[in-house]
């Protein structure tokens, strides 16, 4: 159309939009008119005037059909129509309250739940940084051999850099427009007389830069902040933290902030919105890498030595430069790093090729670094499926529903058939009916998804790293949840509305319900629906059994260690600045005076706090040794007493004691398994074992004075592994302290007395993590509990469903055809045998569908093998349950119809229309 | 009533425009010139001229006016409009060209 043309129409168009009642009424006039004159010219031929009147009606054919066509014609486009629809079936749909309820409230459980979960995966997974171009992003890392000490947080260490190899790349790599480095550390931050910890990201100079990050005020980091050891004393904010912290005060600006001790000037705030490239952590403070010394004390590795590998780097590739060749071009660069190292560290024969055969590799950065917990993808995308699949049995619960609904209106819509209703825009309008429902439905479920986020925030300890996910919704999700609304509404609506448009107008119009045939296919359809729900149910009963009977497993765990009546609590002096020896002192009279206290019955100290995940290893080459054992193995560093107080049996020896000292010999105590490792046959006792291997930290061989049972350390699931324990007065680097007190009562009243207590002691000393222990083991499993806790719930969600869809289904049979089941009793026929029919239909949908349902859970559940604690993929006890509780289901949903149709009176029956 | 044919239905649209270019008319004297006209050999329905007409007027090409009719009531006159006329132009031009070349590839004689 030329636009001219096109102007012209737009006022002849909205008024079509906005007058078409008034249209209406002119159309009423315009064909009445037209019959009066056609009558007229009928008349004047010589015909009776009614005759005349009735060729006149004729001649124009249907006027329905005729004014229906002409407002086709007027019609502007699919908003009036659809406008028409909408009111329409808003008032189809007040007409039956319980229908639409229903409807609702079942999409909204099930939108909610999709939505919910997909903001988790959303963050977690899919979201990428928050900058210019994250595409140009990549992760580096060096598989293989580390001689040194390594930081192993995700990807068996391979992710971990030193810092003078992280500078050389920075130099020499040429692919990159940018190469940060960036770690993570806890840090006291004191102010108004208080102390709290914070989480710090310290990182290099180019941070930002490379980021393309922008300040909220001040400035951010440049490479001039990245000198030299201890020289850069300068902080950058995060924005969360500053309007949490100092109220979004402008004044913190070139202000101190006393961290470890340290003051350091706060030089910006970064922008709102970045959380630094760590997913699943919202750092406080950005701090200098070269500040790592203060900020990090009792790390072991150190900032200029070669063979410390603690740093992680992310680089920004050059535009237009692709991953692989990026990758292939470092190689060159890396192996004469590489030659260089094992120089220094005089490695020969195969050791020296494996060290230097390792290669630099680059993964995609764009989503940031994973450092969730352990696990913590699966059982995201494992709720996501089972969400989906709740989502698929409730479309198919509502397209039931509608299908059912689509039968009581057979009438309605026959008789707007036979007017000239075309089956297309019939069709159009119970899809907008259908659309209806689905928007009520997703409003509603985003309402609810956003509680549950909170209700999910709420259960995940703190601390964790998925609770930092969990707290918003955003425009992505909502953009889901609307796709999800529409894909739902053509799930649940589409068949239906064929189905019920599709109509042999003569019998319809005709009285319903003589017929036996009648209506089968429809029958058929929900059949169907219900087969699937059942089976669907299926798995996810399956899963939900097999997820829960995984946490009991877990919850039942022999852990090797007594949780009961222990409180636990960690501080960490180093973070102020106190020395290993004030920090032995420290250690020495807080035992003391915790030993003290009524109601104590005993009181140990560790370095590093168990159930955490927290745990450190290395290598520790026994007397004996020959090339090639595996000298791996976990280590702490404890105090006096501390097996009696976790109640770990001692199985020979002795426990540290106050005389094992920093002067005298050093000693130590291993776990069986490591007793069996590398002292098979032998009495451990008295032998030797020295901590490193190679040519490294020979320190001073250390004596066996004792051998434990075996205990698990990270979390109920670990497995036992070699273990060794040194007391922590013979610790260079003292900074750290796990206090473990075994109360004689209930535990939970000492909390505030221990508080008190070490404020007394230090009050510059924050108090850190005081739970019980039983809670901290609880925590360690707070994923397996979300994920069985949701996948109860939501496999009873299914089978309520299914319930209610094979319900709705056998009470239609049975009302169907009741005028048949009268007349089988009239005939004589036995009530058992009218049970046998419904119950009968009832159980053959349950067996089809439980059948299928097992079969695709025994290969569904293999994808989350991994998930599981103590219960094989195909463990007969749950399958077992699953059948039984389908059964039960199935029972529970025949009941009714069942009563009904054995309750029929053949009299009533006979005469029912 | 039978149904018009199918060539009659494509150019029902020029049809109306050229009843309508002389006068205004309302309706049904419309579809008695088109009767009259054409010597009963096109018919076109009543149920698929209002319609028609109905889409002309939503197109800008023909534009209606109420007057009271001879009934005493009101009754809805068409007349052509500027629009209206020059599509008629196009649409004659269109179709003459379109009879030629049938025309032509009718007469060819069998060889």
């Amino acid at each position: 159309m030329r636009p001219e043309h096109w102007l012209f129409t737009i006022p002849l168009r909205l008024r079509s939009l906005f007058y078409w009642a008034q249209a209406d009424e002119e159309l009423d006039d315009e064909l009445r008119d037209h019959l009066e004159r056609a009558t007229g010219e009928y008349v004047a031929k010589g015909m009776t005037p009614q005759e005349a009147r009735r060729r006149a009606r004729l001649d124009l054919g249907g006027i329905e059909q005729t004014k229906e066509e002409c407002r086709d014609a007027r019609r502007v486009n699919w908003i009036q129509d659809f406008v028409q629809d909408s009111r329409f079936g808003l008032r189809m749909l007040r007409k039956s309250p319980g229908f639409t309820t229903v409807a609702v409230l079942t999409l909204a459980l099930g939108i909610g739940a999709n939505t919910a979960i997909f903001s988790l995966i959303d963050q977690a997974l899919l979201r990428e940084l928050p900058v210019p171009h994250p595409e140009q992003f990549v992760i580096l890392r060096s598989p293989g051999p580390n001689h040194g000490l390594t930081w192993g947080d995700v990807d068996q260490g391979a992710q971990s850099f030193s810092y003078p190899m992280y500078k050389d790349l920075r130099e020499r790599a040429t692919v990159f427009s940018g190469l940060l480095a960036c770690r993570e550390a806890t840090v006291n931050v004191s102010g108004h007389g208080e102390t709290q910890v914070a989480h710090a990201d310290l990182v290099s100079g180019n941070f930002f830069e490379t980021l393309e990050v922008q300040p909220a005020l001040g400035r951010l980091f440049t490479s001039s902040d990245e000198t030299a050891s201890g020289a850069n004393s300068v902080a950058v904010l995060s924005y969360a933290y500053w309007s949490r912290q100092f109220g979004a005060d402008p004044s913190i600006l070139n202000a101190p902030l006393t961290v470890n001790g340290v003051p350091l000037t706060v030089v910006g705030v970064a922008r709102k919105g970045f959380y630094g490239v760590q997913v699943g952590s919202t750092p406080d403070i950005f701090i200098p890498v070269t500040m790592k010394a203060q900020m990090a004390p009792n790390m072991l590795q150190t900032l200029e030595d070669r063979n410390d590998h603690w740093l992680p780097v992310m680089g920004r590739l050059k535009p237009g430069i692709a991953l692989a060749r990026a990758q292939a071009t470092l190689q060159p660069i890396y192996k004469p790093i590489m030659e260089l190292d094992a120089k220094l560290l005089k490695l020969s024969g195969q050791d020296l090729e494996r060290f230097v055969s390792k290669p630099l590799l680059l993964i995609s950065g764009a989503h940031g670094r994973l450092v969730l917990q352990q696990g913590a993808q699966e059982p995201l995308l494992i709720l996501m499926s089972m969400v989906g699949l709740v989502l698929l049995i409730t479309c198919a619960n509502l397209a039931g529903l509608l299908v059912a609904r689509g039968e009581a209106r057979q009438r309605e819509i026959g008789v707007r058939l036979a007017m000239g209703a075309r089956r297309t825009r019939l069709i159009r309008q119970l899809l907008t009916e259908s659309l209806l429902i689905a928007i009520a439905g997703g409003a509603a479920g985003i309402a609810l998804a956003w509680w549950c986020l909170n209700a999910i925030a709420a259960a995940i300890p703190e601390g964790d790293g998925m609770r930092a996910l969990a707290n918003s919704l955003d425009f992505r999700v909502l953009w889901f949840a609307i796709a999800l609304t529409l894909a739902t509404t053509i799930l649940f609506g589409f068949a239906p509305a064929m189905r019920a448009t599709r109509l042999d107008l003569q019998s319809t119009l005709k009285d319903q319900g003589s017929s036996i045939s009648e209506g089968r296919s429809n029958v058929g359809l929900r059949k169907v629906l219900i087969v699937s729900q059942v089976a669907l149910t299926g798995v996810l009963l399956a899963g939900a059994g097999l997820f829960a009977r995984t946490l009991i497993n877990l919850e039942h765990a022999n852990l090797g260690v007594n949780t009961s009546h222990v409180l636990q609590f960690s501080v960490r002096p180093d973070l102020n600045g106190i020395t290993p020896a004030q920090t032995l002192a420290f250690a020495d009279r807080a035992r003391n005076e915790i030993a003290a206290l009524p109601g104590v019955r005993s009181v140990s100290i560790s370095t590093t706090s168990i159930f955490e995940g927290d745990d450190h290893s290395s290598n520790f080459t026994p007397e004996g040794y020959r090339p090639g054992d595996d000298t791996d193995a976990m280590y702490d560093y404890i105090g006096a007493n501390y097996f009696s107080t976790m109640s770990i049996p001692l199985i020979a020896g002795r426990e540290f004691t106050e005389s094992d000292t920093a002067e005298s010999p050093k000693v130590c105590i291993i776990n069986e398994k490591l007793a069996q490792r590398s002292f098979a046959g032998r009495n451990p006792l008295g032998l030797h074992i020295t901590h490193g291997s190679g040519t490294l930290y020979r320190d001073a061989p250390m004596e066996i004075i004792g051998v434990v049972a075996n205990s698990k350390w990270d979390d109920a699931r670990s497995d036992i592994t070699p273990f060794l324990f040194m007391p922590y007065s013979q610790d260079k680097n003292l900074g750290r302290l796990a206090f473990y007190t075994r109360t004689e009562r209930d535990p939970a009243p000492m909390a505030a007395a221990l508080r008190s207590l070490v404020q007394r002691l230090d009050p510059n000393l924050p108090v850190n993590e005081l739970r019980t222990l039983e809670e901290q083991v609880s925590n360690s499993m707070s994923n397996d509990r979300l994920v069985a806790v949701l996948s109860v719930s939501l496999a009873l969600l299914a089978a309520l469903l299914a319930a209610l869809g094979l319900y709705g289904v056998l009470a239609y049979v049975v009302a169907r055809r009741t005028r048949e089941i009268g007349i089988r009793i009239a005939l004589g026929g036995e009530r058992a045998d009218i049970l046998r029919l419904v119950v009968g239909q009832g159980w053959r949908l349950t067996v089809v569908g439980g059948a299928i349902g097992i079969v695709a859970a025994l290969v569904a559940m293999r994808w989350v093998a991994s998930l599981l604690y103590g219960v094989t993929t195909h463990d007969p006890l749950t399958f077992v349950g699953v059948v039984v509780l389908l059964a039960i289901v199935s029972g529970a949903a025949c009941y009714i119809p069942a009563r009904r149709a054995v309750r029929v009176d053949p009299m009533v029956a006979l005469r029912y229309e | 009533m039978s149904k018009p044919t199918d060539l009659v239905q494509g150019t029902l649209d020029m049809l109306l425009l050229k009843i309508l270019a002389p006068e205004q008319m309302n309706g049904f004297a419309v579809s008695q010139r088109l009767k009259q006209v054409s010597g009963d050999v096109l018919q076109v329905s009543d149920g698929s001229l209002y319609p028609a007409l109905h889409k002309l007027e939503q197109e800008g090409w023909i534009t209606a006016e109420w007057k009271t009719s001879e009934y005493g009531r009101r009754a809805k006159y068409y007349s052509l409009t500027r629009l209206g006329r020059r599509q008629l132009e196009k649409e004659a031009d269109n179709w003459g060209r379109l009879s030629s070349a049938i025309s032509r590839v009718i007469n060819l004689k069998e060889a």
